[in-house]
Parts: C-alpha cells; sequence; structure tokens
C-alpha cells in the first residue's frame, strides 16, 4: 500500500526533486584494495533527480547500478548516506509502501496466476479500486496488451508480452517512481524498440518520474531527458563522471570513458605543445595537418581546468587523446581541403545493409581507426586498400588522455539532476 | 552484465546439482546398506514371521505358524474400529501439525534472521529432547485445565480435555517434523517473485499462498506423513494423559506389557507398518513429479532479508508466534515447574542436600552410565551407518533421473527415523526374543544402543547430505585439472571438511538415544536407563528431585540445539594443504572457498 505523502499528482511541484541521493554508499568503504588489483574504492554519490523526467544512469559495469536502484527501492538498505524522496526520509519506509516500482529483464511474474491476474494482484489488496476488471483492462490497454493475453499464462506468452504484463502490474497501483534494470536489454531489436517508445509515451502520459539503469547508453539515449554517467569500475559504485542531455555526452564528453560509454570511439593520441589564452596548440605525426590548434570549446573542461592549474614541480601536461566519432569520419572523395586526415590500409570492412563499418589500419597506431559510413560505400572499399579519412576541424575533441590527472574528475561532481 | 546476476545472489549451493563424483563410495553406501537390512529389514521381518504365528501364547517362535490369526485380526470389529479411530486421529494430528507448520516454515525458510534461529532451535529442541518431559509438560497443562474447567462441575468434560490434551501433544510433537519438511520445499522458491510481491504491497500471508505454496506441496505431504505416522504410534501420550478410548500405539503396549501377547504386537505393529509403507509411497510419488519440474534457480540470499521486515500486524507474524508458542508450552511449563522445585529445595533444603539426594537416588544415577554408554555406542553407529545412507541417497537423488521408487528407496532408508519409535522397539524386541535362542544373556544395553542407532542413521546421514551437498561442485574436474589423485582429493580434502557433519551427526544421534524412551523401555531388559527413570521419577512419582531437574536439562538440551544449529549453518571448511603433482599446484582453499 502506498502511503499518502508519497501519492498524488505532480503539480505544482515540478521545480523539487522527486528522489535525493545524499552521501550514498552501496557498501561500507572496505579495507584499501590490494596494488593491482584495479579495485576502486567506494565512492559516495549524491544525486538528485527532477521529477517527471527519463534519468539514464550508465556506466560500463551494470551490478553496481542495479545495486543502487535496490536500494531506492527497499530492498537493501544503504551503507551510508540517507534518500529522501519528496523531503521526506525514505528510511524508515519498507518496500512497497515507497511508491516505487521496479522493472526488471526478468518480468517476474506469478506463474500460476493469469496475466490478468497478475495484474490485479497489487489492486486486490487496495481497497480504494472498487471496479478492479475495468482497472485491470484499463492497466493492460495502456501498456499495449491485448484483451486476449489477460486470460493466458506467463509461460504462454514471449518475453515482451510477458514484460508488458510486469510494466502494466508495476503502474497498477500509479507509484511516483519507475525503476528500470535495463529491462529491454534480453529483447530483440524490433521488440526492444518498440517498447522503449511505450516506456517514453507512458512516462510522458502519466507524468512519471523513471530512472533507468544501463551499460548500453546508446540503445536509451533517445529517450532520456538527462543521462548521468557514473563510474563503476571494478563493480563499485563510483562518483559521477559526467551528466547532462544524452546530446550534450555525446557531443562533448568530459572524458574517455564518457566518450566511450555514449557511443563509439576513435581516440588519437596527440601532443600538447602550448596553452595560449583561448586556445590550445597540438601535434600528432598521425594525422594531416601535424600542428594544428583547438579552441576552448573543443577541449575537456577538466583537461584545461588541469592545465590551467598545473601542480607545482609537476610540469605540464603534454599527453591527450583526440576524440573523433567514427560516424563522423568521410573516405576518399568526401574530404574537403580544410579537413584533417588520416592515412591507412583497409583492414576489415562489414556491413549490416545499412551502415558499412570499415576498420582502418593507421601506421603508428596500435588500434585501429573505425569509420562508420552509411550503405551503399561511395566506391568500393575492398581489404587491404590504402584510403584516406577525413573529418571536419569542427568534429573532434580534446580529451584527457589515460595519463592525465583528473581524467574522470567531473566538472561538477555533486549535483547531476 | 550477467542477467541473471541482477537476482542470484551468490550462493555456494546449487540447487539441483550433483555433489562430486570422488564422494560416491562403494564401501560406505555397503555399509549403510548392510546396517539398513540388519538394524531395520531384518527384525521387520522377523515381527512379520512372529505375526503369523496361530497361538496367542507368550512363548514367541514357538508355532505353529499360519494365516488364521491374521484373518482373525483383520475381521475382528474391534480392531478396525481401533485402527479407524487411530487414522483418523493420525490424519487430523497430520493436518493440524501441517497447516501449524506454515507460517514458522515460512520464517525459516524466507524471513531468516533471528526468526528463522527461534524457530528451528525450537524444532530442535522438541525433536531431540526429552519425551518424558515434553509429554509430561501437556500432561501437568491438562491437569492444570481440568482443575480450572472442572473442579465446580465434574463431568465427562474431563474425558474430551483428555482427548483434546492428546490430540494437542501429539501435534506438538509432530510440529518440528512439519516445519522442517516444509521449510525444506519452501526453500526452492524464487526470491524474484516474492520481491514482486512485496513491491506490490503484498504481505507475507499473500506471498505464501502466492509465491512460496505452489512449491510446498512435497514439503506438505512429507511434512504430513511424518506428523501422521508419529500419532499413529503414538503411546506415551496417551498413557500419560489419561485417553478415554484406546489408540493403535496403546493396544501394542498393552499387548506387550500386559498381555505378553507377542504375536499380537506383532500384527498390530506389522499393519501400522503397512499403513505408512502406503503413506511413504503415495509421498515417493508426489516427491517423484516434483523432480520434472522445473527446478528454483537460487536458494534466498541473506541479504535479501533486510526488505523481509515482518511487520507484528502481517498474518504470518501472528501465526508463527501462535505455533512458536504451541511448540515451547509444555517446554516451558515444565521449565517453569522445575524452577518452583529448584527454589523451593534451594530454601528448604540447599544444593548440597539436594546433590546428596541426587546422589541416593536408586534410579537416577545408576541409570546415567548405561544410558550414556548406550548413546555412546549408538551415535558411533548412527554417524558412521549416517555416511552409508547418505552415500546411497546421493547415488538414488540423481537429480536427472529421481524416478518414484528411487524417492520410495530414499524414504525406506529414512523409515527407521519416521516410523514411531514403540513400532521400532516392538520389532527389536522380536528380534531380542528370537536371538534370545541362541543368546542367553541377551545383548543387554547393545540392543537399546542398536534400536537407538537405527532410528538416528536417517538423521546422521541428512546432516551429511547436507554438508556433501555444499562441497565444491567441481571438485572433481578440478582435481583432473591439477593431476590430483582422487584419493587424495578425498582423504586430504573432503574428509576433513566433513568432520563438523561428523560431529553434528553424533551430537544428534547421542541426543536421539538419551531422549528415547520406547527404546529404553523395551529393550533394556532389567537394567535402568534414562527415559524409564524419568518417566516413574516424574510422572509417577512426582519426585521433586526429577522435577527440579528437568530445567537444568531443558536449558542444556537447548544450548546444544544451538551449537548443532550455528555449526550446521557454517560453510563447510575446506582447509586442503596444497595438492601438488606434475609441476601444478593447487590450492582449493582460495580457488573453491
Amino acid at each position: 500500500m502506498i502511503s499518502a505523502p508519497l501519492l498524488g499528482d505532480n503539480a505544482g511541484i515540478m521545480d523539487h526533486p522527486l528522489l535525493q541521493i545524499d552521501q550514498l554508499l552501496l557498501a561500507p568503504p572496505a579495507r584499501k584494495p590490494a596494488r593491482g588489483t584495479g579495485t576502486s574504492l567506494p565512492h559516495p554519490l549524491s544525486l538528485d533527480f527532477a521529477i517527471g523526467q527519463f534519468h539514464l544512469l550508465a556506466g560500463e559495469n551494470l551490478t553496481p547500478l542495479a545495486q543502487l536502484l535496490r536500494v531506492i527501492a527497499g530492498y537493501d538498505p544503504p551503507a551510508q548516506g540517507r534518500l529522501v524522496m519528496r523531503g521526506q526520509p525514505l528510511s524508515g519506509i519498507p518496500l512497497g509502501a515507497r511508491g516505487i516500482a521496479t522493472l526488471m529483464p526478468d518480468p517476474r511474474l506469478f506463474p500460476q496466476l493469469t496475466i490478468g491476474r497478475n495484474i490485479l494482484f497489487p489492486l486486490s489488496g487496495d481497497r480504494r479500486i472498487g471496479d478492479t476488471a475495468t482497472a485491470v483492462a484499463g492497466a493492460a490497454l495502456r501498456v499495449g496488451l491485448s484483451a486476449a493475453a489477460l486470460d493466458r499464462y506467463p509461460d504462454q506468452l514471449d518475453q515482451v508480452t510477458q514484460l508488458r504484463a510486469a510494466l502494466a502490474r508495476a503502474l497498477a497501483l500509479g507509484p511516483s517512481l519507475l525503476l528500470l534494470t535495463d529491462p529491454l536489454r534480453d529483447l530483440p531489436a524490433g521488440d526492444a524498440a518498440s517498447l522503449l517508445q511505450d516506456l517514453r509515451r507512458l512516462q510522458r502520459e502519466l507524468s512519471l518520474t523513471v530512472i533507468c539503469a544501463t551499460d548500453r547508453l546508446p540503445a536509451w539515449a533517445a529517450v532520456a531527458d538527462r543521462v548521468t554517467l557514473i563510474e563503476t569500475a571494478g563493480g563499485v559504485l563510483g562518483g559521477v563522471i559526467q551528466s547532462g542531455s544524452a546530446e550534450e555526452i555525446y557531443l562533448r564528453p568530459e572524458s574517455r570513458i564518457a566518450a566511450r560509454l555514449s557511443g563509439a570511439v576513435n581516440l588519437l593520441p596527440v601532443e600538447i605543445i602550448a596553452w595560449e589564452g583561448e586556445t590550445l596548440s597540438c601535434r600528432s605525426p598521425l594525422i594531416d595537418p601535424q600542428d594544428f590548434s583547438l579552441p576552448q570549446r573543443q577541449v575537456a573542461a577538466s583537461l584545461w581546468r588541469t592545465l590551467a592549474t598545473p601542480v607545482p614541480g609537476a610540469g605540464m601536461i603534454t599527453e591527450a587523446s583526440l576524440l573523433v566519432r567514427p560516424s563522423l569520419l568521410r573516405p576518399g572523395l568526401g574530404i574537403r581541403r580544410q579537413d584533417f586526415r588520416l592515412d591507412g590500409r583497409i583492414q576489415d570492412r562489414f556491413s549490416d545493409g545499412t551502415t558499412v563499418v570499415l576498420q582502418v589500419r593507421v601506421p603508428g597506431l596500435a588500434t585501429a581507426v573505425v569509420a562508420t559510413l552509411p550503405a551503399p560505400a561511395p566506391f568500393p572499399l575492398e581489404q587491404g586498400m590504402a584510403v584516406n579519412l577525413g573529418w571536419n576541424r569542427g568534429e573532434m575533441r580534446l580529451l584527457p588522455s589515460d595519463t592525465t590527472r583528473n581524467d574522470t574528475t567531473p566538472p561538477d561532481p555533486n549535483k547531476a539532476g | 552484465m550477467d542477467r541473471a546476476r541482477l537476482h542470484q545472489p551468490a550462493t555456494s549451493t546449487r540447487p539441483g546439482s550433483t555433489a562430486p563424483a570422488t564422494l560416491w563410495q562403494p564401501r560406505l553406501a555397503l555399509l549403510g546398506a548392510i546396517m539398513l537390512a540388519l538394524l531395520f529389514i531384518l527384525p521387520l521381518l522377523l515381527t512379520l514371521f512372529l505375526s503369523t504365528q496361530e497361538t496367542p501364547a507368550a512363548d514367541p517362535f514357538a508355532g505353529p505358524f499360519g494365516l488364521t490369526s491374521w484373518r482373525d485380526f483383520v475381521i475382528d470389529p474391534d480392531i478396525q474400529v481401533l485402527l479407524l479411530r487411530s487414522l483418523g486421529l493420525a490424519a487430523l494430528v497430520g493436518m493440524a501439525a501441517s497447516l501449524l507448520a506454515l507460517a514458522p516454515a515460512y520464517l525459516v525458510a524466507v524471513i531468516g534472521g533471528a526468526w528463522r534461529q527461534i524457530a528451528l532451535t525450537l524444532c530442535l529442541l522438541v525433536l531431540l529432547g526429552d519425551q518424558v518431559t515434553t509429554a509430561m509438560g501437556w500432561s501437568e497443562i491438562g491437569r492444570q485445565a481440568a482443575r480450572w474447567l472442572f473442579d465446580a462441575a465434574p463431568g465427562s468434560g474431563r474425558d474430551l480435555l483428555a482427548d483434546l490434551m492428546t490430540l494437542c501433544a501429539e501435534t506438538q510433537r509432530a510440529l518440528p517434523l512439519a516445519i522442517l519438511c516444509q521449510s525444506w520445499a519452501m526453500r526452492r522458491h524464487d526470491p524474484a517473485l516474492i520481491e514482486a510481491g512485496l513491491e506490490c504491497g503484498a504481505d507475507h500471508f499473500r506471498l505464501l499462498r502466492w509465491a512460496v505454496w505452489p512449491r510446498l506441496q512435497p514439503g506438505l505431504v512429507l511434512g504430513f506423513c511424518c506428523a501422521f505416522a508419529l500419532s499413529f504410534g503414538a503411546a506415551l501420550e496417551p498413557a500419560l494423559l489419561n485417553t478415554g478410548a484406546l489408540s493403535w500405539g496403546e493396544s501394542l503396549r498393552q499387548a506387550i506389557d500386559i498381555d505378553d501377547n507377542w504375536p499380537a504386537a506383532a500384527r498390530f505393529t506389522v499393519l501400522g507398518c503397512l499403513v505408512l509403507a502406503a503413506l511413504l509411497a503415495g509421498a515417493a510419488a508426489s516427491l517423484a513429479r516434483l523432480a520434472h519440474r522445473p527446478q528454483p534457480r537460487v536458494s534466498p540470499d541473506p541479504r535479501l532479508h533486510q526488505a523481509y521486515r515482518l511487520g507484528p500486524q502481517d498474518p504470518v507474524a501472528i501465526l508463527s508466534i501462535f505455533a512458536l508458542v504451541f511448540l515451547a508450552l509444555p517446554l516451558l511449563w515444565m521449565l517453569v515447574l522445575s524452577l518452583r522445585y529448584l527454589f523451593i529445595i534451594a530454601v528448604t533444603a540447599g544444593p548440597h542436600l539436594f546433590l546428596e539426594a541426587i546422589g541416593d537416588d536408586p534410579r537416577l544415577l545408576p541409570s546415567l552410565i548405561p544410558s550414556l554408554v548406550s548413546a555412546l555406542i549408538a551415535a558411533l553407529l548412527a554417524s558412521s551407518g549416517g555416511i552409508g545412507l547418505a552415500a546411497l541417497w546421493r547415488r538414488w537423488l540423481k537429480p536427472e533421473q529421481v524416478a518414484w521408487h528411487h524417492w520410495l528407496l530414499v524414504l525406506l532408508g529414512a523409515s527407521p527415523f519416521i516410523m514411531p519409535s514403540l513400532f521400532l522397539s516392538t520389532t527389536h524386541l522380536t528380534a531380542q526374543l528370537f536371538l534370545a535362542t541362541y543368546l542367553p544373556n541377551g545383548l543387554g544395553i547393545l540392543a537399546v544402543a542398536l534400536g537407538d542407532a537405527v532410528r538416528a542413521m536417517p538423521l546422521a546421514a541428512l546432516v551429511t547430505l547436507i554438508f556433501w551437498q555444499r562441497l565444491p561442485h567441481d571438485l572433481d574436474e578440478t582435481a583432473v585439472e591439477f593431476l590430483l589423485p582422487a584419493d587424495r582429493l578425498r582423504w586430504l580434502i573432503i574428509a576433513p571438511g566433513l568432520r563438523s557433519a561428523w560431529a553434528i551427526a553424533l551430537a544428534i544421534s547421542a541426543l536421539l538415544s538419551l531422549s528415547d524412551f520406547q527404546l529404553a523401555n523395551a529393550l533394556s531388559g532389567d537394567r535402568p536407563m534414562l527415559g524409564p527413570s524419568l518417566l516413574a521419577g516424574i510422572a509417577t512419582q512426582r519426585s521433586p528431585i526429577y522435577l527440579a531437574l528437568i530445567g537444568p536439562l531443558l536449558v542444556l538440551t537447548a544450548w546444544i540445539c544451538h551449537l548443532i544449529l550455528r555449526r550446521l549453518d557454517r560453510r563447510i571448511p575446506i582447509r586442503a594443504p596444497q595438492g601438488s603433482a606434475g609441476g601444478f599446484s593447487m590450492n582449493i582453499t582460495a580457488r573453491k572457498t
């Protein structure tokens, strides 16, 4: 049963966060990890989630993010910190009374109940709902379930229908917050796209606040109002890497990890040779032209800040990575005079019918450069063929390299919402 | 991320998977089979043979033999009424115990935490504790109730009250087995469904109905069978509570103790065993059907229990408290009674005189030594035979091919514990009578020890099996991978790991032997044993010394049960030295635990 203060419409409180996470630790701080194990120390997490928005929590590892959602839902207690929902601490409120629903890849439907009775399950305990049959039919219709499915058992239906039923059940009691643990990850692409659209539609129709944890940011980016990238290396929940809209993170990632999480990347090593006012002079023997300058807007803020505030005795940062998205690379004839370019040889080529992916071996670069072109390719691109790849000056971004100080330090680590 | 890990907590036990093949040891299994055959099947066959003796003479195995006596026995209207009445009462006890066990079993299997410890300690205490004390507790409660209800207006209500108290006593004695069987079945529930239900705002009572009940059937059937069997052969409770009508167990006891009619006693036992065999066959069929269902994914994660808080208004909490109070009631009553006597003795006589009185008692100390010796022998035999029986069970219970007859064999192995100890004592008594032809002096306390051993053997096997299931399931592959010989793996790694199982099996068998009344009463001959001495001291004479001693004994037993439980919960300690062969080394401790 949902407690009264957690229910009700969202009007009038849109400018307040629905949920605040304050200095949260999932597990108690352990002893210092052994050197060389690569295990990260947990980092207290603070986040705000605005009401009525679709929030995406993304990281390289889904496990700690899923654990975070379990703590929010009330399955597990946090080791440290607190959760506040609409100004009310959640610590004393048990699971099921928080006004929070979850949807996971496993639909968790009761196998001995029909889909209709599964949807009825939360409603039958709620005396406010008079006509349960109408409520069930309404809930099913809302998530795109057919009337025929209501009389069938979960094992008689495909997974996407089961997930829709689970969604209908989750929404039946009108939760304030819906937590998604990447429920689409096991679905075929077509089913996943259709359910994703329905999730977005429902979120807008119901003004529902949704938090989705995923390790597949690109798959969810289209529906997210706000994306928060979280450090999850070693399976430990760390701090916020970056937050913003999906587009912002894709176009202006602040770190290599943010760039990798938001889409495919080519990271080219460059040397910073000078820092003059609003521009940065760089050099890379792989690129033509070898010497070039970049304005501040094309340099990651953390790198810029590090350059601006050098640590005494540490010397100036000289290594950085140049991010060029594979989709922005153009081969051969498409290159303009003012474009940057790379020369290499096609190592591999494959196509899914809509795009052609080239792996280009560039002399002096350990990993192949990837270029994604719309199919069909503008001219024959065969394996072993020499090719030039070009890109627009404004389409690249300078990121801290792995060895750069504060590689993953976010510009504002505390608040993402 | 592995999708399953979202719901599947780390656990060492993979349900449904087999133990390493290294554990299959034909010699051990042979030991278990021989002990079962010698100490259970053979006495049963001798009893069957004796039941065909035509003459009701006190001289057993004197002949002539035939089926006339059986025909007369079966068509006797009194026997038919008695059988129907006993079956009805046993079914009633079975149903009552099964219903009462639901909520505590849910506590044990799903809620966990302190609730689980309390419930399991109580179960072990009733299961392994002194039978006489428990029965006497109900007798005292009944007496007090009769005083409150009928002092002013005595009448036929007393018989009704006695019947009711007998029903309560038998249900209470059967309740631990019902709880354990049901919680075993409930552990197969899907935690994801519990989570989904809790998220939907369901209370634990609804979850018991919708998330756990579908998995409950085998535990329910097995628990019912155990409760039914206990009630069907109960003789101590009806005798102490002065039930108006005779029960099957009491009739059997009268045939031995009063009529000296051994063939009739054998017929009572055989017919009782046939009823139980039919019941166990049904249970085996139910368990075999279970094997064809999909296996549950995980056992519950202790972390989940944080979310499983049980509110005081939850029906499961109310029902559990009721069931646990019911379970503890006679013991608490006797504890309070004992404390009262202890206080009076301490005030009036002092501890010195009390100890002197204990020393001077003609039964207490003389019965203690033989009982301890018998318990020790029984524990050693039971724990050894238990390992053998566990090896047999492990062989029969391969998850991919568990058929009806496999379960029947497993239940046959468990029968010495499931069947009433009165039946078991009769079969052993029959064997004693048969042996008396060749052994003039009899077996003495060894007879009691053998009876106790075979009764405790299934429990010892169960404990061994629990520990075997906790062993890493790929020990064999690891041994092969690192070229470690199987013998070395067995004796250096597995055997030390099973020490805990051995210790628990010893403790359980010894406790079961010390707390038993029927076998000691039937098989000890003239030698004083603890069970009969306690019955005489508490029930017949109401000796203050005995009544005062009950409390400390109860506390001691509860403490031992708590220790047993703690060791049972502990993960198997595999502390092997590094095994090495062929230039490779293997640290199983690091890799597997």
